[in-house]
């Protein structure tokens, strides 16, 4: 058998690696995504005053740094037994939608996108954003960094901190904001809104009108049967990333075969993770229904976070823009739940719009400048639970503490640990797809990296190791046995 | 006077890695009269931070092969990269986000980007205090710095 790998080498994060199993005709016969390295900011938690919390694991990752942030000072406002203020929750959704814009806009136009506008067989040197402002011109480029430039600063203003934010206070906001700072969140959410509709159209003229493009983003290369979890309000509406009311399951035909309370131990009783020998990164599943390995189809307890799976499980979004590209999305492809991972992409730039739409209505609301953004009447509780929908998905930070607050244990699941599974099976249909009687070469490469792009792995978060780092890819294919014949790589 | 922006990039909580976050810290105390920031990524947040001034020192742990504390003093016009495919977000790099830069923000870019990069020994535990050969390696870089700051002396700049 025939060994093939894809090696993220990293600089600082964490360290993971895809290995593709060939049979003796040279198809694929397995693979898999590993993590083949651990670091514990669990472990380093412990011991921590929960205050310090929010601002300690915001450096989990310099990219996922407002998500961790979130979901800990939401953990925390129940470890201090606190409900946070109207104005001080307001003023935390903008925050994190404000991220949720950058970060979206990073993945789509850094991650996402190459492949559509430079084409993906293009050469590695040039399908990355620098092609891809090539080919779209330099203004159109300039624009977009320019409006991503926007959510950024509404990150810093509120945040309190350029990049890694300080703000989370139990139950409250250290950050109230005057009519001048409203005025100007309002034309930076405007501008972000502009954002939000330029990505769609750039989707849509891209990709959409494409008609090779579409058999791929409708490809059964691409197609991968799950279940999806996802957060919404009571009324089954997509209407905040930073606080869902319920987290729903839905099976892979589209039913609702779960649902539990957010912010609540209640997680515990329908996820569960499975120990894999090949990798440090456990791979989560549906308690409810029991392991049945790493299998797609009806009747797998695999599912899958993030943007489609949001847009899967809601019934819809509150806002005007956004639900109408909601329902264009679902009427394109006939079906529900969507299935196709390229999709993905097409409900990023949703969100992103949602996101952007969200930021100008919650900065529009008069009780926005209120100075009552912090609450005193602490009782300590001695554990709590913060879910947030981050950019990639589900989020959980889960902490108990003692009597004074401080962190006796921790548990952090991330999106990508959640997706672990429909990762892998994305790699396998991909890799099974496109390498055929051993023949790989950097466009094959590529159309196996096109199955977890859409993903956009963050090993330092899953792996919860820290810092930016440096993932160039390489492919290693190995003989029968085990010599290294050939090496492909993109950096 | 030009304007000068003293940047240091890291993890404050991981050991070695927080070697250009405290050249930061102790040239500020030093009395450094330039602007000073922290970065934690080299994503485009690092492009909000260097456009409009005209001159740019970066300070950031890597990793390279050569022993802990090995420092490499590089003119930013050589670290620019425009050769990347990219896996995740996250795999940005340093190079290509300047490049990037350059080619949407020409005008806006420094006219001078210099970068010390110092060889990390320990960037695997948390610790807040360096290993003996990057902190040697920090007062290095500071010196440098320092030179430049007090007297003009730009020694291995020019």
């Amino acid at each position: 058998m025939k060994k093939i790998e894809i090696n993220p080498i990293t600089r600082l994060e964490g360290h993971g690696k895809i290995a593709i199993f060939l049979d003796d005709n040279g198809n694929v016969e397995e693979a898999f995504f590993q993590v083949v390295e651990f670091r514990g900011y669990e472990r380093f938690l412990v011991g921590m005053p929960m205050e310090e919390v929010p601002r300690t694991v915001s450096t989990i990752c310099g990219v996922c740094r407002g998500v961790h942030f979130t979901a800990s000072m939401k953990a925390m406002d129940q470890i201090f037994g606190v409900e946070p203020t109207p104005t001080a929750r307001k003023l935390r959704e903008i925050f994190f939608n404000a991220h949720y814009v950058e970060d979206h806009a990073v993945i789509l136009y850094a991650l996402g996108l190459p492949d559509y506008v430079v084409g993906p067989e293009a050469s590695p040197a040039e399908r990355n954003i620098i092609g891809l402002i090539q080919k779209v011109g330099v203004e159109v480029g300039r624009e977009v960094l320019r409006k991503r430039a926007c959510a950024v600063k509404i990150f810093e203003l509120l945040g309190g901190k350029p990049s890694h934010p300080v703000s989370a206070l139990p139950g409250g906001w250290s950050k109230a904001i005057n009519e001048e700072e409203r005025d100007q969140i309002l034309a930076w959410g405007n501008e972000l809104v502009e954002l939000g509709k330029l990505t769609l159209q750039v989707f849509e003229d891209i990709v959409l009108k494409n008609e090779k493009y579409m058999e791929l983003v409708t490809g059964d290369m691409y197609k991968v049967v799950l279940n999806y979890l996802g957060g919404t309000n009571e009324e089954g509406i997509l209407d905040s990333y930073y606080d869902p009311k319920v987290y729903h399951v839905i099976d892979t035909q589209g039913q609702e075969i779960i649902n539990f309370k957010a912010n609540s131990k209640e997680y515990l009783d329908y996820i569960a993770e499975r120990v894999l020998p090949w990798s440090y990164l456990k791979m989560p599943y549906l308690k409810t229904i029991g392991w049945k390995g790493i299998l797609d189809g009806s009747g797998t307890s695999l599912y899958s976070v993030g943007p489609l799976a949001r847009l899967n499980v809601a019934k819809g979004v509150d806002t005007p823009l956004a639900q109408e590209a909601y329902e264009k999305m679902f009427s394109t492809f006939k079906e529900r739940p969507i299935h196709y991972v390229q999709a993905y992409h097409w409900a990023r730039a949703i969100e992103l719009l949602h996101a952007a739409e969200k930021i100008v209505a919650l900065a529009s609301d008069p009780e926005i400048t209120s100075p009552e953004v912090r609450r005193n009447d602490f009782h300590i509780t001695g554990e709590g639970v913060g879910i947030v929908e981050a950019p990639r998905g589900t989020l959980i930070h889960h902490y108990q503490t003692d009597e004074n607050a401080v962190v006796t244990n921790a548990n952090l699941i991330v999106a990508t640990t959640h997706n672990k599974g429909p990762i892998n099976l994305a790699i396998r249909k991909a890799a099974k797809h496109f390498i055929r009687e051993g023949k790989v070469d950097e466009g094959i490469l590529n159309y196996v990296e096109m199955a977890f792009r859409p993903y956009d792995l963050c090993l330092a978060c899953a792996t919860h190791a820290a810092g930016p780092g440096s993932t160039p890819l390489e492919l290693s294919i190995f003989t029968r046995d085990g010599k290294l014949y050939k090496r492909l790589a993109n950096f | 006077m030009p304007k000068r922006l003293l940047l240091g990039i890291g993890n404050p909580f991981l050991k070695d890695d927080r070697a250009g976050l405290e050249v930061v810290y102790r040239a500020r105390l030093r009395g450094c009269p330039w602007e000073t920031q922290e970065l934690y990524t080299v994503g485009f947040e690092l492009l909000d931070k260097i456009k409009g001034y005209q001159e740019v020192f970066l300070i950031d742990a890597a990793q390279w092969g050569a022993s802990p504390g090995t420092i490499i003093q590089l003119n930013g016009q050589k670290l620019r990269d425009p050769h990347l495919s990219t896996i995740n977000t996250h795999s940005m790099t340093l190079g290509h986000t300047l490049e990037i830069g350059y080619r949407l923000f020409p005008k806006e870019m420094p006219l001078e980007i210099w970068a010390f990069l110092i060889q990390a020994g320990d960037i695997e535990h948390f610790a807040q205090e360096l290993s003996p050969p990057v902190e040697r390696a920090v007062e290095d870089v500071l010196k440098c710095l320092e030179g430049i700051w007090l007297s003009g002396d730009r020694g291995a700049f020019q």
